[in-house]
């Protein structure tokens, strides 16, 4: 793109936090905890699960969700995804955590950056191994362009709402089909 | 030289006492557990010489114990214990990862074959002092203690499937009324499915030494009498004794050999000549033998794999055995899962000779388990329990889950026993259609709204493309 008007190091303008440095022993428990991500469901393309009302995590690990996050899962499949609500959650382990510094808010839209995020990492994975994996020292490096504002805002608003859509169209699909069934097999026992 | 290593050993336990109340407790919960079984295994060991000695398996032993001095020597010496400081011994610990070894691999094994009997029960009476130290007062707190070892050190160790409390109960719960005085178990394991509450007289047989010596401590910390606990295989000796119950959770894949003579004995003149032996799977010899072992007008349990209710070749013959008889009272099916270190979906099957009707009792419990939130395993409530056997004792009618069938529907469904072939197929029972109308109804708009917002974004996009 022509507009660009530089590249920042990503790790210049946010704070990544992941869940799998060693701590203390110190344990204290805090409410919930986003354990999982899977595409598709619930807003967002997260799907909280909570195992406990009350989890016990390290003390050193706790780390807060926030509205405004980009959360990545960094095993498996791989993808980036933006919490669009308050939620009262702490991260869970194998997720990545980022959070866009202050000073950076008025320079960098924050759904376009997990749009570009999400765009980019699927290079970095490190294939060949058993389970596909990102590296945190390449997501660290990433290069990310930044351009006119109101660009990012365009572009980051059409990437959250295409979220929205794609999450909204498959629940609705599975409810469908769930009526459907139900319905032709109230029919057939009549 | 042994004593004096002992000692230090035990001054170590001691001077650990001065540390976090935690990690006390840890190491002398341990600790017990490993000297408690080996105190009861030596109590026995006289007795499991000779039982194995009557199976031709004392060879077996002289190795096993060369082997346990190897590892041992290897691992991890009382003397190098002993040398080390408080917070090295936790290192040492991790390093070794202890929970992980095997009960075989631990230097306390070593009193298992002293013949100093009464140092031996000096030194657990010793730590249970100290343990009482450490808050565990009384007897019961013992028991606490077997069972803590139960779960969280030897279940882990072993590659068994073994059942759930909540199955436990279940059983115990249907199984012994006020007329048993006595019970036997043909693969007794760790006496899962004795219930210490009631006054009766426990007898078993197990195959495995290890089982064996847990299902004796087992006994004695619940103050009943261990004697009649035996080191053998239920299918090759045997005798005359007849039970009021038996409960039985006979290994999935109990294989044979065919060389073996008393094999030989059992399948040509003996109690299995009617049987069709496969090399593998000969589960039904054990209910066979639960059943031979039987008063009349009593009840067996037994746990088996749902597998066994529809396969056909030898398990369809011995259903067909079963049904012609009228032997089966009822079937409960649980679902996978239910069954700890396995996913094989189990059921029960009640035997129960002389009946007095032609009918057999199906129901599918599936519904009652609820799955653990982390975790494999799925648990059952009391309440659960206590409606499960509600529902089986008093028959009540509830199409979904419950069916009473006749012996000649089964004969005409082929022997099978599956539940799912006597029971209505009902998905829309409990199926809120006005819910479900609802939520289609706000997604169908949230779509909308968001294909419309959406449109409108990409065309900005398009236009500066």
């Amino acid at each position: 793109m022509d507009s660009i008007l530089e590249k920042i190091k990503l790790k210049n303008i946010v704070d990544i936090n992941s869940n799998l440095a060693t701590a203390k022993n110190q344990k204290i428990k805090v409410p919930k905890e986003v354990n999982e991500l899977k595409i598709g469901m619930l807003k967002s393309r997260i799907e909280i699960e909570i195992p406990k009302e009350t989890v016990i995590q390290e003390a050193d690990k706790i780390i807060n969700v926030k509205k405004e996050d980009i959360i990545l899962k960094r095993v498996s499949t791989i993808f980036a995804t933006y919490v669009t609500e308050e939620i009262d959650m702490v991260l869970g382990s194998n997720l990545i955590l980022i959070r866009l510094k202050d000073q950076y808010k008025d320079k960098i839209y924050a759904p376009y950056l997990s749009a570009y995020i999400d765009s980019k990492i699927k290079v970095f994975v490190r294939t060949g191994v058993t389970m596909p994996m990102l590296m945190l020292s390449d997501l660290q490096n990433l290069e990310i362009p930044v351009i006119d504002y109101d660009m990012q805002k365009i572009i980051g608003d059409a990437w959250v709402e295409n979220d929205k859509l794609h999450t909204d169209s498959i629940l609705l699909a599975n409810e469908r089909f769930d009526y459907n069934l139900n319905l032709i097999n109230k029919y057939l026992e009549e | 030289m042994f004593k004096e290593e002992m000692n230090m050993c035990i001054n170590q336990i001691f001077y650990l006492m001065g540390g976090e109340e935690e990690d006390r407790k840890y190491v002398l919960l341990e600790l017990s557990s490993y000297l408690l079984y080996n105190y009861v295994s030596m109590i026995y060991e006289k007795d499991m010489k000779r039982l194995r000695a009557e199976t031709d398996d004392l060879i077996l032993i002289e190795k096993e114990k060369q082997n346990l001095r190897f590892q041992m020597e290897d691992d991890w010496s009382i003397s190098h214990f002993a040398s080390l400081k408080t917070d090295d011994i936790f290192v040492e610990k991790y390093k070794l990862n202890l929970m992980k070894i095997s009960i075989k691999n631990i230097f306390l094994v070593d009193l298992l074959y002293s013949d100093d009997l009464d140092y031996s029960a000096g030194v657990l009476k010793l730590l249970f002092n100290k343990l009482n130290f450490a808050k565990f007062k009384d007897e019961t707190e013992i028991v606490d203690l077997f069972d803590y070892f139960m779960e969280n050190i030897f279940y882990k160790n072993q590659e068994v499937s073994y059942l759930s409390n909540d199955l436990k109960n279940l059983i115990k719960k249907i199984g012994y009324d006020d007329s048993v005085k006595t019970v036997y178990d043909n693969a007794v394991g760790f006496g899962n499915l004795f219930d210490f509450e009631k006054d009766v007289e426990f007898y078993g047989n197990d195959i495995i030494k290890e089982n064996v010596i847990l299902c004796k401590t087992n006994l004695i910390l619940h103050n009943k009498n261990a004697d009649n606990i035996y080191c053998r295989d239920s299918i090759k000796v045997t005798d005359d004794e007849l039970y009021d119950l038996v409960v039985s959770e006979p290994p999935f894949d109990y294989k044979i050999d065919r060389n073996d003579p008393r094999i030989l004995t059992a399948m040509n003149e003996g109690r299995f000549r009617d049987f069709n032996f496969s090399k593998f799977k000969n589960d039904n010899l054990f209910i066979e033998d639960g059943i031979q072992h039987l008063k009349p007008n009593c009840k067996g349990f037994f746990v088996i794999a749902q597998g066994s209710l529809y396969r056909q070749g030898n398990d369809k013959i011995y259903r067909k055995y079963l049904v012609d008889n009228n032997l089966i009272e009822g079937i409960i099916s649980f679902p996978s899962g239910a069954l700890n270190n396995t996913g094989i979906a189990s059921a029960v099957l009640i035997i129960k000779k002389n009946k007095s009707d032609n009918k057999i009792k199906l129901l599918d419990a599936s519904g009652f388990f609820k799955k653990e939130e982390r975790g494999r395993s799925k648990d059952l409530s009391r309440e659960s329990i206590e409606k499960i056997i509600d529902i089986y004792n008093n028959q009540k009618e509830t199409d979904e889950i419950f069916a009473v069938v006749t012996n000649e529907e089964v004969k005409r469904k082929n022997y099978e026993l599956s539940f799912m072939l006597y029971v209505k197929n009902d998905f829309s029972v409990n199926y809120d259609f006005e819910n479900s109308k609802n939520k289609i109804k706000i997604l169908t708009e949230n779509v909308k709204e968001s294909e419309i917002s959406l449109e409108r974004k990409i065309k900005e996009i398009e236009k500066i493309v």
